[in-house]
């Protein structure tokens, strides 16, 4: 730029000038072409999806076989647009016409295609071919193992899949081997697990009474963690398990309520309290109303409102006056459910006036609008 | 004396700039190339968690959407009408009327048939006083709370006081979201626990239709202006922000959309009341509260949910809006200044803060500089005009060649502009946004700079053009 700077700085510069130029006409060009290509890619797309779209409906409607849907899959795009359908579509459909679609996802061509993921793919190919065995009605036993072996695997996604893939095909205790393993996997999300308990139990028996068994046993391993074992526990109850009840009320019982870590308390005493166990009470009075977690105050006072205990009144009147806000909320919803109980008769002695009333503004209507 | 030491300081100079440029360029070639690995992975993880049975149950984490709304009379009804059809199981639309001085609370009331409700709002997080909470008749699932106006972050404040969800979601009242977009944000959550902060990609309205409350056709929009903008925006808030999160070193998440866990919001005490870079600033608390407690977290930026935003159609407003993203970066920088070079911080103190100081916040002033010493080069004739040429050829050609870049990576990956003639009309303005736009820009930001010097933090109006009412194009 100055001139202490000589003829081979024009060179340089020249020569940087020149290859930008020609890297910006080729990313031009690349840009140009790469335009081009999706929307040639995209209108064959349209085409298939027409033709494919028409033999599909004839095929959930009875009119053709799957032999004759197979004759027109030639190509491997006619299975990506095919298996795209039927995603589509599957929500939309029911009955025989929904189990008709489905089996098209099992063309052997489409199958053929996820299988050879497994011997070559990349994690996430073995992922997406583990979520495809979960979709389809039947996999090869031999399989199983090297789901299971998934389970283990570094990537989270991956152990998910493979999960998922058993919660299907798995036999009882495959099923539990996979759980325990993702249960242990710190990668794995708390909503990721949440979603396999859900399909384990939806795949399971009739009165699930097996699945419940399985889940209240990992509930009471001290190797999974607390924050696993209260999803858990919120999962059993969430799902209705009744049968649950007795085994979480024995653990409950067992354990040392000052040393306990506070969030699996707290799940179990609100389950506890849903499921209707009065049982809990006189620990509740003992250590809860007092307790230095301000979570586990909360959950009691939400006990004392599910259970309508009337000696639980004074203790809501207690927590009503806690420093927290979520306990105060919570006490003021509870109390308010109790017949007769009138929240201007309540001794509010460490809240700010204004913030009693708003708050006894907001409980009581919806208290007294609920059945 | 001086005029002898000027040959030698001019070279001094010159091999700064030079190092500047390297800096900058190399930077930013580095983020596109890194957002293209991580956009190509992203694009091959999708669906891979499908969560078929959580959506059965309600242990998702329920969501709440904060809409902020100072005088958007014009907008407010289209866009929460658009945030009450998103695709989610569990989430309440919560509208901040900001102490808005024409007909937003009006509007809202009339559209959703509101009515006031009692609601015990805790002072969890400081905000100014709430005059009224309102309920819909029509949409249980919609709040609006009437408060004394007190800026963005004061809105946003009393919205997740407000707000009894787990997650927050902070959209401008001006934006539109793709109906699954909070599903999409929700993955982020879902893959890895310790996320406690999503952004997605903001884009620009402008120009595109709009039917029933979702994007019908992306085109590029109709001005200088705001074409020069597109561009910006693909290069900078797009691919920029996806290579930093490559690096985990992201420092901003769009106040016009993000998502974040509430309670870690609560943690840090909320959104700051007297910067006018609440969001950035917000970012980078979290990010410095859980490094320096040591508490595993993530925050993200993802390529795919979508907000659709209007963008400054005015010189003024774009001028106005430019102005206060700079002192709300200077703000943010200078408040955390100790995370700066410092190795605690790992790669955000050594990497993300020190770019964003040197060139995010001062470019316009080493630009400006190097403007001056042009001049003082060229009057004391010590300028090789060739050389000069040449050099400054190279500079705005690699400036253009990497918003080429970024087009052809919006090609490769998201592919959202449907005509070919917008993909040209884009490149088109790669090259023209070099001369005017690109000058002005720097203006704009220095002024921020000296205003935020200045102590000034004024926000400064908007103008609305109720781009999601409807068809904005014939």
């Amino acid at each position: 730029m100055t001139q202490p700077l000589h003829n081979w700085d024009v060179v340089l510069l020249t020569a940087i000038l020149s290859l930008l130029i020609a890297a910006t006409l080729l990313t031009i060009l690349v840009t140009l072409l790469t335009r081009w290509r999706i929307d040639y890619v995209e209108r064959r797309k349209r085409v298939l999806r027409e033709s494919i779209g028409d033999l599909i409906i004839q095929y959930t409607s009875g009119d053709l076989e799957r032999g004759e849907v197979e004759e027109h899959l030639t190509e491997k795009i006619d299975y990506i647009v095919l298996l795209e359908l039927v995603n589509q579509l599957e929500q939309s459909l029911e009955g025989a016409e929904r189990k008709r679609l489905q089996e098209l996802m099992e063309v052997q061509s489409t199958f053929d295609h996820f299988l050879n993921r497994f011997e070559t793919g990349t994690p996430i190919e073995k992922a997406k071919a583990c979520l495809y065995y979960a979709r389809i009605r039947k996999i090869d036993p031999n399989h199983l193992p090297v789901l299971k072996a998934l389970t283990r695997s570094p990537e989270p996604y991956l152990c998910y899949s493979a999960a998922s893939a058993l919660m299907v095909h798995g036999s009882l205790a495959l099923k539990r081997d996979a759980f325990a393993t993702i249960l242990q996997n710190p990668s794995i999300s708390s909503m990721a697990v949440t979603d396999l308990i859900v399909n384990f139990t939806r795949f399971g028996g009739e009165y699930h009474d097996a699945e419940a068994t399985i889940l209240t046993e990992f509930i009471q391993k001290e190797s999974i963690s607390a924050e696993r074992r209260s999803l858990l526990i919120y999962s059993l109850e969430q799902l209705g398990y009744i049968q649950a009840m007795e085994t979480l009320y024995r653990y409950y019982r067992q354990l040392d309520k000052q040393q306990a870590p506070p969030d699996l308390l707290e799940a179990l005493i609100r389950v506890l309290a849903r499921f209707g166990m009065a049982e809990i009470l006189p620990d509740l009075y003992r250590f809860f109303s007092n307790s230095p977690h301000a979570i586990l105050r909360e959950a009691a006072a939400d006990a004392y409102g599910l259970l309508k205990a009337p000696e639980s009144i004074p203790h809501l009147h207690w927590l009503i006056n806690d420093p927290d806000f979520h306990v105060r909320h919570q006490a003021a919803l509870s109390l308010a459910t109790f017949p007769g109980e009138d929240l201007d008769r309540v001794p509010s002695l460490m809240l700010d006036p204004d913030e009693w009333e708003e708050l006894k503004d907001e409980v009581q209507p919806q208290t007294k609008s609920s059945p | 004396m001086i005029f002898e030491q000027l040959p030698t300081l001019l070279i001094w100079i010159n091999i700064l700039i030079i190092l500047y440029f390297l800096y900058v360029n190399g930077t930013y070639i580095t983020l596109i190339l890194l957002s293209y690995r991580q956009v190509r992975q992203s694009r091959k993880k999708e669906n891979l968690y499908q969560l078929s049975g959580l959506f059965n149950t309600n242990l998702y984490r329920s969501a709440t959407i904060l809409a902020p709304a100072y005088n958007e009379e014009l907008s407010v009804v289209a866009s929460t009408r658009a945030l009450l059809n998103l695709d989610y199981p569990d989430y309440e639309v919560i509208v901040v009327n900001d102490g808005s001085k024409d007909q937003t609370l009006e509007r809202l009331i009339r559209a959703f048939r509101l009515r006031e409700v009692d609601r015990h709002i805790p002072a969890l997080i400081p905000s100014k006083p709430i005059r009224r909470i309102f309920g819909s008749e029509k949409y249980p699932n919609l709040l609006v709370v009437d408060k004394e106006n007190g800026g963005k972050a004061d809105a946003l404040n009393a919205g997740i006081n407000v707000s009894r969800k787990d997650l927050i979601f902070s959209v401008d009242a001006d934006s539109l979201l793709e109906s699954d977009a909070l599903k999409k944000m929700l993955l982020a959550f879902t893959e890895d626990d310790r996320t406690i902060a999503v952004g997605g990609v903001v884009r620009v309205a402008n120009g595109c239709t709009f039917r029933h409350g979702a994007v019908e056709n992306v085109y590029v929009p109709g001005s200088w202006l705001t074409r020069n903008q597109a561009v910006e925006y693909l290069r900078s808030f797009l691919f920029g922000r996806i290579g930093w999160d490559y690096l985990d070193s992201l420092l901003i998440i769009s106040g016009a959309f993000g998502v974040f866990d509430r309670q870690a919001v609560i943690d840090v005490g909320g959104y700051m009341r007297d910067t006018v870079g609440e969001d950035m600033e917000l970012v980078v608390r979290l990010h410095r509260y859980h490094l320096e407690k040591n508490i595993p977290y993530r925050i993200r930026f993802l390529p795919e949910p979508v907000c659709w935003t209007e963008i400054p159609e005015q010189i003024g407003s774009l001028a106005r809006q430019r102005n206060r993203w700079q002192r709300g970066l200077a703000d943010t920088l200078y408040r955390h200044r100790t995370m700066l070079l410092n190795p605690k911080y790992g790669r955000l103190g050594m990497l993300a803060m020190p770019f964003f100081l040197l060139v995010e916040l001062l470019s316009p002033v080493i630009e400006i500089a190097g403007f001056l010493f042009t001049i003082v080069a060229f009057a004391s004739g010590a300028i090789n005009w060739t050389v000069f040429l040449l050099f400054f050829a190279v500079t705005l050609l690699l400036g253009s060649l990497m918003s080429i870049l970024s087009i052809l990576l919006e090609e490769l990956t998201m592919k959202r502009y449907e005509r070919i003639r917008d993909i040209l009309t884009l490149v088109l303005y790669a090259f023209i946004e070099n001369f005017g736009y690109r000058q002005l820009h720097l203006w704009w930001r220095f002024k921020g700079i000296v205003d935020h010097l200045r102590g000034i933090k004024k926000w400064g109006n908007m103008t609305r053009t109720a781009t999601f009412g409807g068809k904005t194009r014939s």
